[in-house]
């Protein structure tokens, strides 16, 4: 570990103690204020993991927008660590604001709160529900917010599953429906607005892209039982950055160079995503079985086949849990098929780290537990086996970069909420 | 895949047997007696109380109460309603509240507190032992292992 390393885990030891203990202080007020403060509540909510692994040369991240991940060896106290704070406000009749900022490692390796939601909710009857402003969308199953740790059993949401999505909140307006249909309960929603996606590279480099969503969701919730079908399209402008290597590949007078050149030069990228889920919670079990699969107009743009599985049953405060994840690329990198010559190898290596830079193809086995130390407060410890292979949600420093590789990644994390 | 399917199916079922172990235990759920509502089923106080639909039957709003010492009724409540511990209901809550999407019951300190709203308040929904019981409020189900 080194000096800078050293002094980041240990900033950050302290600033998640002080907001921990702020936490227990404030959730003992809340107890005696519930009636009082019903009106405007202050909520939080925090993770503090230590995230150890073992493969050589690879930096485990949580996601692609974090700048540095966990060094083989290492432990590392940043990657799983965040803390939120939410603010809530009863307006007049039927409207309600939401202001929640977090304070996580951004895409620009700064700890700087950011607002992950802010919104004024109308409700009149609690069965149509409208919001216009920054919130969630409905990528998450069971929540809207992965930065709850609380909330759900594994350490961090899956990687394969999770791990490329940067853009989970849009600023814009939903509006959501529920019904009782038969046994059940049916919830319609749409949503639509402006997310930006934030990918931090190995180079120290990141990018931020503004785009537009625009998606619906259906549950149906019966009992136990949640299901899911969700569609959202994504769409954003290309980086004007390409315009050189687009007029490149153009000039070379090469049929598949022109192609690629095509397919990286759309006025707009477009990407369509479809979800399934169907979760189980009654008593002591949890599950949930996920499908996801996108596909896109660009090869800069990610096409994949995600799957994802979680078994989880509690005994007392104790909760083990088993899960699968598997993330695999639809479409193959496609090369210029230029002649390899050192004039032209700039350009085959450009094309090929565009499509190498959204790369997700691994699977993850899982088994953790959960012991559930108050009504407030959570520990975890949990064991990943990750089979990487084409895959940009780690960082490959080996030499040379690339092949498949094996990992074991050890964490251990208290969640709290107050 | 079909493994997963079939190892998430078996656990499903798993549960559903465990979920039906012995509880003599019983809680009753009141309401104003001028609400209008008769009784309600199991579900739908599930659906109010987990903040899934709080619609009644008479085309209301249903202020849910919940008592907040986990030590209590409400520990039981939620235990005999959808079989979870204080914890875990403080977990799905945090689901919901920090994604912004509705809010959890009306917390009061006690079941006095409580029948007092339920008496004065005629949305109020909560839960009582029912050796709380006031001749101001009406029970529309009881829930008992």
């Amino acid at each position: 570990m080194n000096r800078n390393k050293f002094d980041e885990n240990a900033r950050l030891t302290r600033a998640m103690t002080m907001v921990f203990l702020l936490a227990l202080g404030v959730s003992a007020r809340a107890q005696t204020q519930d009636l009082e403060t019903d009106r405007f509540s202050v909520r939080g909510f925090g993770t503090l993991a230590a995230t150890t692994h073992d493969a050589d040369g690879i930096e485990f991240r949580r996601s692609i927008d974090q700048p540095h991940g966990v060094r083989d060896g290492a432990v590392d106290l940043a990657a799983d660590s965040l803390a939120g704070l939410q603010f809530n406000l009863a307006l007049v009749t039927h409207f309600d604001a939401v202001v929640q900022g977090v304070t996580r490692m951004n895409s620009d390796g700064s700890w700087d709160p950011r607002i992950t939601q802010g919104f004024v909710r109308y409700s009149p009857d609690e069965v149509l529900v409208f919001r216009a402003g920054r919130f969630g969308y409905d990528i998450y199953l069971l929540a809207e917010s992965r930065q709850v740790g609380y909330s759900y059993l594994p350490v961090r949401p899956s990687l394969e599953f999770y791990g490329m999505v940067t853009n989970d909140q849009i600023d814009g307006a939903d509006a959501a429906l529920t019904l009782r249909a038969g046994p059940g309960l049916a919830r319609v929603r749409v949503f639509g607005g402006d997310g930006v996606s934030e990918i931090a590279f190995k180079d120290g480099t990141n990018s931020e892209t503004r785009g537009r969503a625009l998606g619906a969701s259906f549950d149906y919730l019966y009992r136990g039982w949640t299901a899911r079908v969700a569609l959202l399209r994504f769409t954003f402008d290309p980086d004007p950055q390409l315009a050189p290597l687009l007029g490149a590949l153009r000039s070379t007078g090469s049929p598949q160079a022109a192609a690629i050149a095509d397919s990286l030069g759309h006025e707009e990228y477009k990407s369509l995503g479809i979800q399934l889920g169907i979760a189980y919670e009654d008593g002591a079990l949890q599950a949930q079985l996920m499908y996801g699969g996108g596909t896109a107009n660009s090869i800069a743009v990610p096409e994949f086949r995600k799957v994802y599985a979680l078994v989880g049953y509690r005994v007392h405060q104790w909760t083990p849990f088993l899960s699968y994840a598997s993330s695999h690329d639809s479409n193959p990198i496609r090369g210029t098929g230029l002649p390899d010559i050192p004039q032209l190898a700039p350009l085959e290596a450009a094309v090929r780290d565009i499509q190498r830079s959204s790369r997700s193809t691994q699977h993850t086995v899982s088994a953790g537990v959960r012991f559930d130390l108050s009504e407030h407060v959570d520990f975890k410890f949990q064991v990943d086996r990750a089979s990487l292979g084409d895959t940009s949600l780690v960082f490959d420093n080996r030499v040379p970069p690339g092949g498949p590789a094996s990992m074991t990644v050890i964490a251990a994390s208290i969640d709290f909420v107050f | 895949m079909n493994r997963i399917l079939a190892i998430f199916f078996c656990c499903c079922l798993l549960a559903h047997g465990v979920a039906g172990a012995n509880e003599t235990a019983s809680i009753v759920v009141i309401v104003n007696p001028a609400s209008g509502i008769e009784k309600l089923s199991r579900d739908e106080v599930i659906d109010i109380f987990l903040g899934r639909y709080r619609k009644l039957p008479t085309g209301r709003v249903a202020m849910p109460i919940d008592i907040s010492n986990p030590n209590d009724e409400r520990a039981l409540f939620y235990k005999l309603l959808v079989s979870k511990s204080p914890a875990e209901i403080s977990s799905y809550w945090a689901r919901l509240v920090f994604s912004g999407k509705t809010s959890p019951p009306f917390q009061v300190p006690d079941a006095r507190t409580a029948v007092e709203l339920v008496e004065s308040n005629p949305n109020a929904i909560a839960y009582v032992d029912r050796a709380a019981l006031t001749h101001g409020v009406k029970v529309v189900l009881e829930i008992k292992r």
